[in-house]
């Protein structure tokens, strides 16, 4: 019976995603009140499953280029191939020529000139990256 | 990082782990190729995973609200993971979702159950 249940440990609690950060990440969303325990794991493999996804796409695009390592420019290409991925992710990502900027502040100046219409009960993902108003202005150094 | 952060380290999920998962990943699709990440690469990941949380909740949320409730269910996650066509993943995650309930009920009958269990072994 011991057994069993350390099997069942190993298999169904892997210690992949940090549950307490997932929901902390979900509840900047204002309009989330509450979420079941099921519904918070679920959203955790979730993001597990898409990470694995994408880290698979963006490697068959490096090695397509016979590289080894994944860059951003691979990334985007495995963004682009896939399109309920890129429905969400094409706008974030930072092109590969320029230095990482957070998606947060660079979404002011990339945003698509067509809006696409959005599927039943989604909004778009950029609510998300209005700044607070009471945070502080972000310092840029100049190099 | 050269630049300030917007949103505090606390609201991302940690690089470590992301690391981890991204390279697991990797070494079941190519056991023989080492293949690493570049670190631009590896923000970008945490990036899209946060992107990721933010698209899923706020469509099950969408869900739920339709359905006049307060709180997010399962249900309505794996809906959501429908709506926005991620539908390889519904099987995988219920799997994973049985496999979860299944443990946290032979904890909470072990728990019940564990005097009894401690007893019993005792005596016999």
């Amino acid at each position: 019976m011991a057994e069993e249940a350390e099997e069942q440990n190993t298999e169904t609690t892997r210690p992949e995603f940090p549950v307490g950060r997932v929901k902390k990440i979900m509840k900047l969303d204002e309009d989330i009140n509450k979420v079941t325990s099921e519904a918070l794991f679920v959203v955790s493999r979730s993001t597990e499953l898409f990470l694995r996804f994408l880290a698979e796409k963006s490697a068959e695009a490096a090695i397509e280029k016979k590289r080894k390592t994944i860059k951003l420019g691979d990334m985007r290409v495995a963004v682009k191939m896939h399109r309920p991925t890129s429905d969400f992710l094409l706008d974030s990502l930072p092109l590969p020529i320029q230095s990482l900027d957070r998606p947060a502040t660079g979404k002011a100046r990339s945003r698509p000139a067509v809006e696409k219409p959005l599927p039943v009960g989604t909004r778009r993902i950029d609510r998300f990256f209005h700044k607070p108003e009471n945070e502080v202005p972000v310092e840029i150094e100049d190099d | 990082m050269e630049t300030e952060k917007v949103v505090p380290e606390a609201e991302e999920l940690p690089k470590t782990i992301v690391r981890r998962v991204v390279k697991d990943k990797l070494h079941n699709c190519s056991p023989d190729t080492d293949i690493s990440v570049h670190k631009d690469a590896l923000l970008a990941f945490c990036e899209s995973a946060r992107i990721f949380i933010h698209y899923l909740s706020a469509t099950a949320n969408d869900i739920c609200k339709e359905s006049k409730r307060q709180t997010i269910n399962a249900e309505d996650v794996l809906k959501a993971i429908e709506e926005i066509d991620f539908t390889e993943f519904v099987d995988p995650l219920r799997d994973s979702l049985d496999g979860q309930l299944t443990f946290r009920n032979w904890i909470f009958i072990f728990c019940c159950n564990f005097p009894a269990f401690y007893f019993k072994r005792r005596n016999a």
